[in-house]
């Protein structure tokens, strides 16, 4: 834009100088251009919003007294720097016309018809660079936005597959140690029992057949429990996600209360089987985000974490009994909460009223 | 179309009001009865021209000048005026400021000065009236020689009217003017409750809603408040024209025209104020004050002389009223008409300053 | 058809949201009330669709016409009945009318028989020449109403048109609600009287906090939460009744008794009171009290928000 404003503002100026040039130029005049030109210069060497007001008015008050006092025709700078002044206020195009053309009135005849041609011009130019500029700065924005929408969203994606992935390796991981466990515990004990009950009828099988007879049943016995019990923990003691999900918060929440000394309570009602691991993940994220809010700006001594499962939707409650806050401004920490949440299509809502709550709803899918 | 239906809507509400008839009308005629029957005294003490007004002159012109001047003086003499050469200027002017003569008068070619009394207004002002239609009637004279000259003197003329002597303002004449000024200046009352009655109704938020724009509303609600108070100014003219036989001179148009300019300043500034001021009450009291203010100034109430140079009178300069009511005695009293157009001029300019302020503001603010 | 399209608005007062990414498609033909408590963000919602405040962010699109650029005929075809009573004292209800009819570029003849037809629908036909200043506080309602549909809109908004008012008056409100309805207009009604926007609207969203957390029918609504029911009664003496046959009932998903009092727990769709109620009959079991705790939008809302609708 202000490339070719200056270099409108130098036609304009060079044009002025050549017409007086015929008569003389004289020097208040020469000291004007001087002026004007350093006026303007500071103008764009100055971005800041009341230097560029302020030296505008000058500028054109500059102009008003040039044209009054040293030479008429000064007055064709006019419409030039008043539009591009203007233009900083209003939004719309008509008043900029008209204050352009309004000097029109008090300048004299043989001026006027110039004076309005070059207002008209001058009002054009600005209103299309205007535009354009507004356009760009509006595709820019929107370039921005969509950019930064983008990352989020592939951040989000990726992250919610590499935590499907973690988590299956985890149960993985949990159900191996658990088995191992197990079977160290249960059907080694088992097996070790049998092992001695059996060397022992061998030992006897020569001797006395019946007791060797009895050891060897107790020995079946105790290799079928052991057997049964191999079952039963291949069968039953695959963990379950919600124990994982509740064990971690439960965790959390403790780690929490051990590092920061807040009371927290943490209850839970339904069937929170119904949670899924991804759900249980922005649960767990989004109860430490608001957990972490409440000791930094709430001041809370006391922080009830509530997780209930209705019968479409889990509801999850962080409140604590802090200050609150009527006026909060949504800063990253809610903005990243909301976003967790509308990837399941989750809301939250946050009431500063009494003590500060943050509430999860989540539909169950 | 849309402007129009506001328009209406603003007539009826208007006229349906009695408060805005005893305001807007009885009010004016009430005051203008007790202060022109109840000051009858004040104005004919000093104003009458039985007395013989002492004039000082000094020619600095030509000869052709001072021969026409003295046949000027000879006629204005049969009028009730002494004129007398002073050729130390200085000595005139203390004349004048000791009140010693009404007036000291500097003829030169290029034209004529008058240092007035700064006592009496309206004698200066008659004088300077006076010396205006001898300055047209040489250059009336002077065209027949140089119509090069004569071109650039304007044409209206004369000075038989204010040699008569007969229009000169007596008590009920100036408050006549002035209540109409006061009345055309009341128009602000009505006009920065426009927006904030369409507020406290809640009736905005229809208009609003409606597919019409703000600036429709805007052009409505003033064309509305600018009609009623036109019809108030008519009649308040009519009423004491007829009724009071108040004089309101032989050029009621230009009269009705700056009365009428004087509405639309205050309308707009009322609007202005209304948008620029936060609370309802802040409108209020701002408005009041104003009005007040500007009326006080304006020498609605006393006659207020503003070329004094007293620091009272440097504020006086700066009400409207003072300039539209100046304007208007020229006109009605001296016939010089050409003493309205700055006026309507600047109060037109005023009104569309607080106009463009107004609709600014509409146009950034949501609501009304 | 959707009448009202919202998309991901948003509305700042500064730092301040007072509605953040709201999103709603409303149908032809339905009552679409928005519940919520007071300062929820419902009149801020309203008042952006009625173009009374800018929109700061997302689109909203009537009839599938843009308002940002086509204004003015999104405003033609929306009524709006706002909250504060808006009408002027100094002109009869008949010119009120046809004043802000008129603002809707109706003219004349259809001008006035619209102004009368609207007068007469909400049941003021008789006091067209009265002024307001001589009506009641629910005869001004009404006006607030008939100045809002005399244009013939295709979408009304109301918002809380019944503050205030008398029981009769609110009964004839929401009568006349419904015929509107039934005459083809589609309805956006705000209250924060549960009762009211159970008993007329066949979809709600429930705002909060300037968002819409859920949103659905009554029926949707209530089944967010729980599928269930309770049933408490209290007979006489429930000392040897047969529990196992109440809990073959219809329904029926577990019975227990607490003293005389036999809790039935039940799903909430199954209407089976009448059976119930038979059984205890047939079993010559004397009934003392009965009482039905099924969950309405208040128990919604105070569940999804943990507050009550009205403190």
């Amino acid at each position: 834009m202000e490339k070719w404003l200056i270099v409108f503002k130098a036609v304009i100026l060079g044009f002025i100088i050549i017409w007086l040039f015929d008569s003389q130029l004289r020097s208040e005049s020469l000291l004007f251009f001087l002026l004007y030109i350093s006026c303007n210069l500071t103008i764009y060497l100055f971005q800041k919003r009341p230097v560029i007001h302020i030296m505008s008015m000058m500028t054109i008050m500059l102009i008003i007294i040039g044209h009054l006092f040293i030479e008429q025709i000064f007055i064709l700078l006019l419409p030039l720097n008043l539009c591009e002044w203007i233009i900083k206020w209003t939004e719309r195009y008509f008043p900029l016309l008209l204050s352009a053309i309004a000097p029109l009135i008090f300048i004299e005849r043989e001026l006027q018809l110039l004076y309005g041609f070059i207002s008209v011009i001058s009002m054009v130019q600005i209103a299309l660079i205007d535009q354009y500029l507004k356009k760009e700065a509006a595709w820019v924005e929107k370039e921005d936005e969509m950019r930064e929408t983008n990352d989020r969203l592939t951040k989000s994606l990726l992250e919610n597959a590499e935590f499907n992935k973690q988590l299956e390796y985890t149960i993985k991981l949990e159900e191996r140690n658990r088995i191992s466990q197990e079977i160290h515990d249960q059907i080694g004990h088992n097996m070790a029992g049998a092992l001695i009950q059996m060397e022992a009828a061998k030992r006897l099988v020569d001797k006395d057949q019946t007791k060797a007879k009895e050891l060897l049943q107790n020995a079946i016995h105790i290799s079928s429990d052991g057997i049964d019990s191999i079952r039963f923990t291949l069968k039953n003691l695959k963990p379950k996600t919600e124990q994982i999900g509740v064990q971690r918060l439960k965790l959390m929440i403790d780690d929490f209360v051990v590092k920061q000394g807040v009371t927290t309570h943490f209850l839970y009602k339904g069937s929170i089987d119904l949670i899924s691991p991804i759900q249980w993940k922005i649960i767990i994220e989004n109860v430490k985000e608001s957990l972490t809010n409440a000791l930094k700006y709430s001041g809370a001594t006391k922080i009830h974490v509530d997780i209930a499962v209705l019968n479409k939707l889990i509801k999850v409650v962080v409140k604590d009994n802090g200050s609150g806050s009527k006026k909060f401004t949504k800063g990253l920490g809610i903005s990243g909460m909301e976003e967790r949440a509308a990837t399941v299509n989750g809301k939250v809502i946050i009431d500063g009223q009494d003590g500060f709550s943050v509430t999860l709803l989540l539909p169950i899918i | 179309m849309n402007i129009f239906r506001i328009f209406i809507k603003e007539m009826k509400s208007n006229f349906r009001d009695s408060q805005t008839f005893i305001f807007f009308l009885a009010f004016p005629i009430i005051l203008m009865t007790i202060l022109g029957t109840a000051l009858t005294n004040a104005f004919t003490d000093g104003v009458t021209i039985d007395n013989e007004m002492k004039i000082l002159y000094k020619n600095e012109g030509n000869k052709e000048l001072a021969v026409y001047f003295k046949a000027f003086t000879s006629e204005a003499l049969n009028h009730g005026f002494q004129f007398a050469e002073e050729n130390n200027a200085d000595k005139g002017i203390t004349a004048v400021k000791e009140n010693e003569v009404a007036a000291f008068i500097v003829l030169g070619n290029e034209g004529v000065d008058v240092y007035g009394s700064d006592i009496n207004t309206i004698e200066s002002g008659v004088i300077q009236g006076l010396m205006a239609g001898f300055a047209n009637q040489y250059s009336l004279l002077q065209q027949k020689i140089n119509p090069v000259i004569a071109e650039e003197i304007p044409n209206d003329f004369i000075l038989t009217s204010s040699l008569n002597g007969k229009e000169q303002p007596d008590s009920m004449d100036y408050y006549a003017v002035s209540m109409a000024v006061m009345l055309s200046f009341f128009s602000l009352y009505a006009s920065y409750q426009l927006f904030r009655g369409e507020k406290t109704l809640k009736t905005s938020v229809r208009l609003i809603a409606a597919p019409i724009t703000k600036g429709e509303v805007l052009i409505g609600k003033m064309a509305g408040s600018f009609t009623m108070n036109a019809f108030f100014i008519l009649v308040l003219i009519f009423f004491s024209k007829y009724v009071f036989g108040a004089e309101w001179g032989e050029h009621l148009w230009m009269v009705l025209m700056i009365l009428f300019s004087l509405i639309l300043f205050a309308i707009c500034l009322g609007i202005a104020i209304s948008f620029v001021a936060k609370t309802p009450e802040a409108t209020a009291s701002i408005s009041i004050f104003f009005v007040q203010i500007a009326c006080f100034l304006g020498g609605v109430y006393f006659p207020i002389d503003t070329s004094s140079g007293s620091l009272f009178s440097f504020f006086a300069s700066f009400s409207p009223l003072t300039w539209s009511n100046e304007a208007l005695r020229e006109i009605i009293f001296a016939q010089n008409v050409a003493a309205g157009y700055p006026v309507i001029l600047i109060n037109i300019v005023i009104a569309a300053a607080c106009f463009f302020i107004a609709v600014w503001h509409l146009h950034r603010q949501e609501g009304l | 058809m959707n009448v009202l399209e919202i998309n991901q608005l948003t509305k700042k007062f500064g730092q301040f949201i007072a509605v953040d990414g709201v999103s709603l498609a409303i149908m032809e033909g339905e009552i679409f009330g928005f519940l919520g408590a007071n300062g929820a963000g419902k009149s801020t919602t309203i008042n952006m669709i009625a173009g009374l405040l800018k929109i700061s962010k997302g689109e909203i699109k009537l009839l599938g016409k843009d308002l940002k650029r086509n204004s003015k005929y999104v405003k033609k075809n929306i009524g709006l009945v706002p909250q504060d009573i808006a009408i002027y004292e100094d002109l009869t209800a008949l010119e009120n009318v046809k004043f802000f009819a008129g603002l809707y570029g109706l003219r004349g003849n259809e001008l006035n028989k619209n102004a009368i037809e609207a007068l007469d629908f909400v049941g003021l036909g008789d006091k067209q020449k009265s002024y307001p200043k001589s009506f009641s506080g629910g005869m001004k309602r009404r006006l607030n109403i008939a100045c809002a549909i005399a244009h013939q809109p295709k979408l009304i908004i109301m918002d809380e048109p019944t503050v205030g008012i008398d029981p009769q008056s609110r009964k004839h409100i929401l009568e006349s609600v419904k015929k509107l309805n039934s005459n083809g207009c589609t309805i956006i009604y705000t209250s924060h009287y549960m009762e009211e926007v159970e008993a007329i609207c066949s979809r709600i969203a429930i705002i909060d906090h300037g968002k819409v957390i859920a949103e659905g029918s009554k029926e949707q609504l209530i089944s967010l939460i729980t599928d269930a029911k309770d049933i408490q009664v209290e007979v006489k003496d429930a000392a040897d009744f047969d529990l196992k046959e109440v809990n073959e009932l219809n329904g029926v998903r577990s019975v227990q008794t607490e003293g005389n009092v036999i809790q039935i727990y039940s799903d909430a769709e199954v209407n089976n009171l009448n059976e119930i109620i038979l059984h205890f009959m047939k079993k010559k079991v004397e009934i003392r009290s009965l009482k039905e705790n099924a969950p309405n939008l208040e128990t919604v809302f105070l569940t999804l928000t943990g507050r009550k609708l009205r403190d």
